[in-house]
């Protein structure tokens, strides 16, 4: 597991903090939770966002989408300065519940995936799309 | 066309646009005092001219400065005072609403979901995107409705499906033509309707809530906007402290946002380095702004910098900037990592470019020439910039069979 430092630590509360002000009061979220406990490599966020922040390239547009409520999105608030590797995103992604996933269009499992919120010094959150694993690219 | 014609689209409410000529007429928080003019044949005007120069001049930094203090949680200025986040908008465009796309306005927004203000009034820039993304939406889901009605008429006349009787998609003889005019049918299908809820909102304006909102966003300035504005305008005032309110000087100021350029921030500033962020940073932003262009953050597109022609609301940024340093002084020959940072990789250029590309801007490399830590110890703030050189290279994607511009 990768130890951080207690200015790493400080920083990354800071980092939860912004994002979901963010979240909050510009994204409209709801449901917020941090999750700041040890079993989680560093501080993650989850929340209901207003809409499906994800539309399966399979699916049918005719359909309706599942209820908002059901789609519970997981948020890594990151640093744009800090450097990754798939080593630390592999235990962001290992310390996640396996429950909840759902399946995609096809019936298959869903693959687990988050948001990765990166922010900026002038309060801009850029958010990206990881999933834990290869899946078909989305339509624009 | 026949003599029945289809319902014209609703009309959109025509958007009263404020005049930004006039609401942006300075380009920086200063007051610029214009001298009598020279008449060539009337000595007395250069008299006249005299007089103004020598007894009649102000300042043309604000009194009192501006204000902001700094935040080490979000390693930036944060501004609070109306005042000064109405001049630093309006003139230069410095800084970010916290809650907001660029200008503060979210209490606009809290304000209309609260239904204090009218759908239409005061609508923000996030909202009219909002409202064009709807619209967009809409059209694509049709687009996409359609595109599979074709297909399912296509093989129906394939005989490979059974298409179900109830008369309500017949099938098309010619697929092209079928797609097409669905296509037309969906771009002219109204947006999503806002329009059954006017008269409720008419009855709305009656009884308006009055409630009281409480601004929860602050106009967010960059540690280089913030350092610009201390420094090269002497138009701001940046404070520290656990309250907030013990004023800072420049040449401390610079040191607290070089340390805080790092992640985690430096706890101490013996471990600045020539080339930490801050310092290319600002020598880029300086001399970008100095040559008289709106310096924006440019993180949404992969670049460190986006340069405005006037700004933000006139027209799109022009140009995106990344900052490349350059270690060609002798110090650094032998310093491998740092050299290694010059390195950069092509797919990673590539990407930046295409994105760039793909939104219209011209991608411009800035490098830095960065002095050897000897050349700049105990320089002054004016010194130490002087030490750093820029240069610009500007790259743009060029096709060979489409190169009439």
């Amino acid at each position: 597991m990768t130890s951080y430092t207690p200015a790493e630590h400080q920083a990354h509360a800071h980092l939860l903090q912004t994002v979901h002000a963010n979240l909050e009061h510009t994204a409209l979220w709801t449901s917020l939770t941090a999750h700041t406990t040890s079993t989680y490599p560093r501080p993650l966020l989850s929340g209901v966002p207003p809409a499906p922040i994800y539309v399966d390239p399979d699916a049918d547009p005719n359909v309706p989408l599942p209820a908002a409520s059901t789609q519970r999105e997981w948020v890594l608030p990151v640093d744009l300065r800090e450097k990754w590797s798939p080593k630390k995103m592999a235990q962001v992604f290992d310390s996640l519940p396996a429950g909840d996933w759902g399946v995609d269009a096809k019936g298959g499992l869903r693959k687990k995936r988050l948001l990765l919120a990166v922010v900026a010094e002038d309060s801009t959150v850029v958010y990206y799309f990881v999933h834990d694993g290869v899946v078909k690219p989305r339509q624009n | 066309m026949g003599s029945t014609t289809a319902p014209a689209p609703p009309k959109k409410p025509v958007m009263k646009k404020p005049n930004y000529n006039l609401l942006h007429v300075n380009p920086l928080p200063l007051t610029i005092q214009a001298l009598p003019p020279l008449i060539p044949h009337n000595p007395l005007s250069l008299l006249h001219i005299l007089y103004t120069y020598l007894f009649c001049r102000t300042p043309c930094q604000p009194s009192p400065p501006y204000v902001g203090f700094f935040n080490p949680a979000t390693r930036s200025v944060h501004v609070v005072d109306a005042r000064s986040i109405q001049a630093f908008w309006n003139s230069g465009f410095f800084g970010k609403g916290s809650l907001s796309r660029s200008e503060p306005t979210w209490i606009s927004r809290r304000r209309r979901a609260l239904g204090i203000i009218g759908k239409d009034e005061d609508l923000t820039a996030e909202e009219i995107t909002e409202r064009r993304r709807q619209e967009r939406k809409q059209f694509k889901l049709e687009r996409a409705r359609a595109e599979k009605e074709r297909i399912q008429n296509q093989l129906a006349q394939e005989g490979k499906i059974d298409l179900p009787a109830d008369g309500a998609s017949s099938p098309q003889p010619d697929a092209a033509a079928a797609g097409e005019s669905d296509i037309t049918a969906a771009a002219t299908v109204p947006a999503p309707p806002i329009e059954p809820e006017e008269e409720e909102d008419d009855e709305l304006v009656t009884d308006k809530p009055s409630i009281f909102v409480e601004d929860l966003e602050h106009l967010q300035l960059t540690p280089e906007e913030a350092f610009f504005l201390m420094y090269g305008l002497g138009a701001l005032q940046v404070t520290v402290g656990p309250e907030g309110n013990t004023p800072v000087d420049i040449r401390n100021a610079l040191c607290l946002f070089r340390q805080h350029s790092y992640f985690p921030a430096l706890e101490n500033e013996v471990y600045l380095q020539p080339d930490d962020t801050f310092m290319l940073n600002y020598v880029v932003y300086h001399h970008f702004r100095s040559l008289g262009w709106v310096v924006r953050p440019g993180v949404k597109f992969g670049v460190e910098y986006l340069l405005y022609n006037r700004g933000p609301v006139f027209s799109h940024a022009e140009f995106g900037v990344l900052i490349m340093p350059s270690y060609s002084h002798p110090y650094w020959a032998n310093d491998n990592k740092r050299k290694q940072k010059e390195l950069k990789p092509w797919h990673w250029l590539h990407g930046i470019n295409r994105v760039s590309a793909q939104v219209k801007k011209t991608l411009i490399l800035v490098y830095v020439e960065v002095p050897s830590p000897e050349e700049i110890k105990g320089l002054d703030v004016t010194e130490l910039l002087k030490k750093y050189g820029v240069r610009e290279v500007a790259l743009r994607r060029w096709l060979v069979s489409r190169n009439r511009d």
